[in-house]
């Protein structure tokens, strides 16, 4: 059997999004399997010598001209219309697979339509999407500044979900609502793969960054990624002051990039807490990676979600570091004894503060913690194991018909019959885990057909 | 060889099939009506909540003949001389309305929340993790 011909649609280093980082710790194994070929944005030169040398990338021009070349486009999406604008209309014009590392895209349409002075486009999205009168609902919602709170429901996720052939997700959790929202798409979760950047040494040398930040003989708490609202600093910032009159020799290392849209600083100012937190800046793959084993305790709290599997705590669960993590969905697959969960309601603070005095004190439940999660990551995210399943996804794709089959042909009747039923029952509260009053109204309705 | 009871199962299965997909889209479309609902419902009354004491009189235009003129300028008199007591009273009504709506908004969000938390006990149910026991730490 002839290798796959794969047309790869994704950001690349030094651009920053850890979605560069996932695809060039991907690539290269599926590489082994399939032919691949990267159509990447303009205004950049892919950094990652491994990707550079073994792969041919193209300007994205390029590819209507090649398009006959490849069996299947793939298109790595994420909410960021700054990484993701330039495949938009290939996505539409050439269907392949979709792979979603998040399941909303609100900020994206908005970043496509409105802010570009087109808020008829955004208000067209949302009623394909959801109809005219839910659309009207949520444009009053948008043009108070406030869609933050509808976005979850409203994730206009839709329409890139009918122009693919196929979607990948990255955990159940964004299947299960990818399913209910389009029945009829052929979605694939796979688990995030665990990789080091290359380069990574075999020993982190963590005193030598100790020394670089002058935080040589503190108990250190960490936080990393993109510091925007939904990481909770607020929270880990007040708890962080309580756990300091416990441990006065702690200090707080926020490890990346502040939002412009979240004043870190300030807060910091607030608090009272200059002195004992840094704000580190961006830093690319490699330096930040190893900045992951800095930390005695690590801190990454995510509420609301926006769908995705968060990658940095695989990295910190894969190198055995002590976490704590938001008990949601999209974390739903990573056991308790690998990490620390607390749920996101209004004993937060209170927990996490908690957590941390009880892991400063038991540095032999932080060490079995660590192995574990080690355990683990290196049972379920094999990166070998991952990019050969997303090949066999990719190939199943190209064996299909273009769309996947619709549901069973029905009469018209009886298709307005099945829905105008599952609307009273679902107004009477029924679900559809009530098999037992469902099989036999099932069994009637089949029986007048 | 395929018997009409076979083709009868699998019709059933196929229709119970569909009636839980639609039933599942039924409780997402009205938790969705609801939820913005909601949030709109608050947008709007925000808007409206706070009470303007300044109504306008003989204004963009006067009236038209001169004794509505001079009734006119009789109710703007009138209301400068009241000023001392509707203003407070105004004022007392626009802090209790913004209170509620404050109050309205605070619920909406703890309603949010315990929507996710529902979510959340339901995926649960799901069981989706993927291994938990041979991780559990024992004491």
């Amino acid at each position: 059997m002839s290798r796959l011909r794969l047309a790869y649609f994704t950001p690349l280093s030094p651009l920053r999004t850890a979605l560069a980082d996932h695809s060039e710790g991907l690539l290269p194994l599926i590489a082994q399997e399939a032919d691949v070929d990267i159509f990447i944005d303009e205004g950049y030169s892919p950094s990652n010598p491994r990707i550079v040398e073994y792969l041919n990338i193209y300007p994205y021009r390029e590819f209507s001209r090649r398009a006959a070349d490849y069996d299947l486009p793939v298109y790595v999406m994420g909410d960021d219309l700054t990484y993701h604008d330039y495949m938009h209309d290939f996505m539409r014009d050439y269907p392949g697979v979709v792979v979603l590392h998040d399941t909303e895209f609100q900020h994206y349409f908005i970043q496509r339509t409105w802010a570009r002075g087109d808020m008829a486009a955004y208000q067209a999205e949302l009623e394909w999407a959801y109809g005219p009168s839910l659309a009207n609902a949520v444009m009053t919602v948008a043009r108070a500044g406030q869609i933050d709170r509808v976005r979850g429901l409203f994730p206009l996720v839709e329409r890139l979900v009918e122009w693919s052939r196929g979607v990948i997700v990255y955990n159940e959790f964004a299947r299960y609502d990818l399913m209910k929202r389009c029945p009829g798409a052929r979605v694939r979760a796979l688990k995030y793969h665990f990789y080091l950047p290359e380069g990574f040494p075999a020993e982190v040398d963590v005193d030598g960054l100790r020394q670089r930040w002058s935080i040589e003989n503190q108990f250190i708490i960490g936080t990393f990624g993109l510091f925007i609202p939904d990481k909770r600093i607020d929270v880990c910032l007040r708890a962080f002051k309580r756990f300091l009159a416990v441990r006065p020799d702690a200090r707080y290392m926020l490890i990346g990039q502040n939002s412009p849209y979240y004043d870190v600083p300030g807060m910091i100012r607030n608090y009272g807490l200059e002195e004992y937190v840094t704000l580190t800046g961006w830093m690319d793959a490699l330096e930040f990676t190893q900045h992951l084993c800095l930390p005695d305790i690590v801190i990454h709290l995510r509420y609301p979600h926006i769908g995705g599997t968060l990658y940095t705590p695989l990295r910190l669960l894969g190198l055995g570091r002590p976490t704590i993590l938001s008990d949601i969905e999209i974390l739903m697959e990573f056991p308790e004894g690998c990490c620390v969960k607390i749920a996101p309601d209004e004993y937060e603070e209170e927990t996490l503060f908690t957590m941390l005095c009880y892991l400063a004190e038991h540095p032999d439940l932080c060490q079995k913690m660590g192995e574990n999660a080690r355990q683990f990551i290196q049972e379920y995210h094999n990166v070998a194991r991952i990019a050969r399943q997303h090949v066999e996804f990719f190939e199943e794709v190209v064996a299909s018909p273009s769309k996947p089959s619709p549901q069973p042909p029905f009469h018209f009747w009886d298709d307005q019959l099945v829905r105008e039923s599952a609307a009273i029952l679902a107004r009477w509260g029924v679900s559809d885990a009530d098999e037992d009053l469902l099989q036999p109204i099932a069994a009637a309705i089949a029986a007048l057909s | 060889m395929t018997t009409e009871t076979d083709i009868a199962t699998e019709e059933v299965a196929s229709v119970l099939r569909q009636l839980k997909q639609e039933i599942r889209r039924q409780h997402l479309r009205d938790e969705m009506e609801c939820a913005v609902g909601v949030v709109a419902a608050l947008i709007q009354a925000r808007e409206v909540s706070q009470v303007n004491p300044h109504q306008p009189i003989a204004w963009p235009h006067w009236p038209e003949g001169i004794w509505p003129k001079i009734v006119a300028l009789l109710q703007k008199v009138v209301r400068r001389l009241l000023r001392w007591y509707i203003d407070p009273l105004i004022a007392e009504q626009n802090r209790f309305n913004s209170a509620i709506v404050t109050a309205l908004d605070a619920l909406a969000q703890e309603n949010a929340r315990l929507r996710d938390e529902v979510r959340m006990l339901a995926v649960r149910q799901m069981d989706i993790a993927t291994a938990q026991e041979p991780y559990r730490i024992r004491e």
